[in-house]
């Protein structure tokens, strides 16, 4: 199963500069800040989730008023998904206050996404402004329902 | 995502044998086992189960036609939400739409492109 | 043959289904339709912009659509003697039932034949799933 889920990745390997290994290992990316301040918020918001038990993997961006935390949950934890997604985001909100607006998803694509725009940021490929645009533009697919 | 695929096939797989138990020891047409499966899958939705199903078996819940129940209760509730009682009539076909559009499409398709065996 | 004699026969035939291969069988076939259609929801999350939420609609829309070569080249129905429910009850089984009708009866005639006769088998499935899905939704959305 493992050599098929392979192939398919070989076949999407195709997409230029991303490998996309994010979706079959843990890729433990740095947390990305884009809102100009040093505070270390988005690596705080980082440990936070990761302290999680039932979380294995997290990647975090803040933006200028947004902040997106995705994450991997265990496979068999996966059954109360909303459970977590719920405490998971409560514990998030005592940290950043009320002026942010707080996302977080366990969704695979929202995952690969933060990467992606993790991975492009480190390779100067756009600038904060463009980064901050994307995250929008990730948020707004993130809570697309059909 | 290896593990999605193992659940995939372990859910899915099962969810196949509960309806080829029903076909055998049950001694129920396929069509009265596909609809009973599909009530299934609606009632299911009614206790919120079906949603984690999915959460942890993907596609296993989804390609199964119990998902069709699921997916029809979860448009309707969806509408529901947001138009009172009226929404649990046209919200209906709000997320299942695929499924059906699809296999009207594709049937026509079929009909022009292949001509009938034996 | 009298009828008595005709039911002992035919129960005694009926008790030889074999119902344990049957069932792994359908449990392998069913488990690989459904692995088949993983691997084509991480294709359409890798490549295009849906979600685990969204993926699922482009996902059986697919496999409706690989349903439809099997059932014009004749491999579904062959597929389906061998696996039974295993090919029956995901969503591609519902995609046969359609697709079959449809070019059964292609000879009389787009509007009466297609028409009339596509939702002949998938009927049933589309009735009991609304009319159950109307029926919990309107009890939930009450209390």
């Amino acid at each position: 199963m493992k050599k098929m889920a392979l192939a398919i990745l070989l076949l999407a390997g195709c997409a230029p500069e991303h490998d996309g290994t994010a979706l079959i290992e843990t890729a433990n990316p740095d947390a990305v800040q884009l809102d100009g301040h040093q505070d270390g918020l988005a690596e705080k918001i980082k440990k936070e989730a990761d302290s999680t038990e039932s979380i294995y993997d997290t990647a975090v961006v803040k933006g200028k008023k947004e902040l997106l935390v995705a994450y991997k949950v265990r496979h068999l934890d996966r059954f109360k998904m909303k459970d977590i997604e719920k405490d998971l985001t409560k514990r998030i909100e005592k940290i950043t206050g009320k002026d942010v607006d707080v996302v977080v998803s366990s969704d695979y694509k929202i995952f690969l996404e933060a990467v992606r725009l993790k991975e492009d940021m480190e390779a100067d490929l756009m600038s904060e402004k463009e980064a901050d645009k994307r995250l929008s533009e990730i948020i707004k697919l993130k809570k697309e329902m059909t | 995502m290896i593990a999605m695929f193992f659940w995939a096939f372990l859910i899915g797989g099962l969810i196949c044998v509960i309806g080829q138990l029903m076909m055998d020891v049950g001694k129920l047409t396929p069509g009265h086992t596909l609809s009973a499966l599909v009530t299934a899958g609606a009632v299911l939705a009614g206790f919120d189960l079906y949603e984690p199903l999915i959460d942890f078996a993907g596609a296993g819940a989804t390609i199964p036609i119990t998902s069709f129940g699921n997916s029809l209760v979860a448009g309707a509730m969806q509408e529901a939400e947001k138009h009172g009682i009226v929404g649990v009539l046209t919200g209906m076909f709000e997320v299942t739409s695929s499924g059906i559009s699809a296999a009207i499409v594709f049937g026509f398709i079929g009909a022009l492109l292949f001509k009938p065996k034996g | 043959m009298d009828p008595d004699r005709y039911k002992k026969l035919a129960s005694k035939y009926e008790a030889k289904r074999p119902v344990l291969q049957n069932c792994i069988r359908a449990f392998w076939t069913g488990g690989l339709i459904c692995v088949i259609g993983q691997a084509v929801s991480y294709f359409f999350i890798f490549f295009f912009d849906f979600t685990e939420q969204t993926v699922g609609n482009p996902t059986v829309a697919f496999m409706v659509f690989l349903s439809m070569l099997l059932t014009g080249f004749g491999i579904y129905d062959r597929l389906g003697q061998f696996a039974g429910a295993g090919s029956a009850v995901p969503v591609t089984g519902f995609g046969n039932a359609v697709i079959s009708a449809a070019i059964e009866h292609r000879t009389e005639g787009f509007v009466l034949g297609v028409g009339g006769n596509m939702f002949k088998l998938a009927g049933s499935v589309i009735l009991f799933g609304v009319f159950s899905a109307f029926i919990v939704a309107l009890i939930k959305s009450l209390f």
